[in-house]
């Protein structure tokens, strides 16, 4: 015996983080509990907006946060100076969040029903597009110091979101970014995503943000 | 850089097969990756040699075939394969497209003995 054999496959690459993502997204929804992505490039306001919300919201409901960068444990300090519940994942060479290891946090953070649950990605608009959590929804955060071109050079992530925040708005007077044709843009992109223009600094837009929230935590208790 | 951790994932799942099928080495993986998969062949390439290194795909030929992406318009229906993943429907002219083919990532076979 021997000789060259061809072996048929036909396996899906993403299938191992898909299954896990799903078993996630069903361990979130049996919880109550509304889980989050947040997605952007690197410095887009994402820590910030969180701390903030937090600072808002986790009186009135549950809040944890899972934290993903390369290195360092600087958000989740910023987190925990909150008084809210973190993880910090150090992704090391990676540049995105996997399911498991959203899995594994979760196991460590061990939430109360009716918990939002906030995903901080690792800063990159490209790689964590491909990668299910099993997130509820996925929140891009792009500032008003990058490019309004944003969502048509990363078409892959602005089209997968079901959010957008539009951070950093308190400097629209001193940079030349034009938010009306960011959002033409995005609409291109993605027509079914929601855009709130806020600024975490000066409290700009935050009730809408905090509006979307509730109405996702309404959604996340009843689905149960 | 995902395309390393993709890599890692390919050579995985081929070499767990492997060893099902009894094979002692791989020589050659076939690879179906859609051109709105988001992932670099260039950079697949580049990180395959890297990680088959101290296995029993070691020096296996990564053939890497293209999935063409393949439009279907919200508007009207119409299907049509865009030239970049944000082209308009070329029927009615609207935006708001969805992606029916193009998204692959996928190990088509390998071959071993």
């Amino acid at each position: 015996m021997g000789g060259v054999r061809t072996v048929n496959i036909e396996a899906d690459l993403l299938a191992k983080n898909d299954i896990i993502a799903a078993a996630n997204r069903e361990w979130f929804a049996r919880w109550e509990l509304l889980a989050l992505n947040l997605v952007s490039s690197p410095g887009a306001g994402k820590t910030t907006l969180l701390e903030r919300t937090l600072r808002d919201v986790a009186g009135a409901w549950p809040c944890v946060v899972i934290e993903g960068d390369q290195q360092t444990d600087n958000d989740a300090r910023r987190i925990a100076a909150c008084g809210v519940p973190v993880v910090q994942i150090n992704t090391g060479t990676m540049c995105h969040l996997e399911a498991q290891m959203v899995a594994d946090a979760c196991r460590r953070l061990d939430p109360a029903p009716g918990t939002v649950v906030m995903i901080e990605n690792v800063g990159n608009l490209v790689c964590p597009a491909m990668f299910d959590l099993g997130e509820a929804a996925r929140v891009v955060v792009a500032s008003v110091t990058e490019g309004d071109d944003k969502p048509v050079k990363y078409p892959y992530m602005f089209e997968t979101a079901d959010l957008v925040v539009l951070s950093k708005c308190d400097l629209l007077p001193y940079v030349p970014f034009d938010a009306e044709r960011f959002e033409a843009n995005m609409h291109d992109v993605n027509p079914d995503a929601q855009v709130i223009r806020v600024s975490a600094i000066r409290g700009d837009g935050l009730p809408a943000w905090y509006g979307w929230l509730a109405d996702r935590r309404a959604v996340a208790a009843v689905r149960a | 850089m995902h395309e390393l951790a993709l890599s890692q994932s390919i050579v995985g799942l081929v070499l767990e097969r492997a060893r099902a099928e009894r094979m002692r080495t791989v020589t050659r993986v076939v690879v179906a990756v859609g051109t709105a998969a988001g992932v670099d062949a260039e950079a697949l390439r580049f990180c395959w040699d890297v990680v088959v290194e101290e296995t029993a795909a070691r020096g296996a030929e990564l053939v890497i075939e293209e999935v063409p992406r393949r439009a279907r318009c919200r508007s009207c229906g119409h299907e049509f394969e865009p030239a970049a993943v944000l082209a308009p429907c070329p029927a009615c002219a609207r935006s708001g497209v969805e992606l029916v083919r193009g998204r692959e990532l996928r190990v088509t076979s390998f071959d071993g003995e």
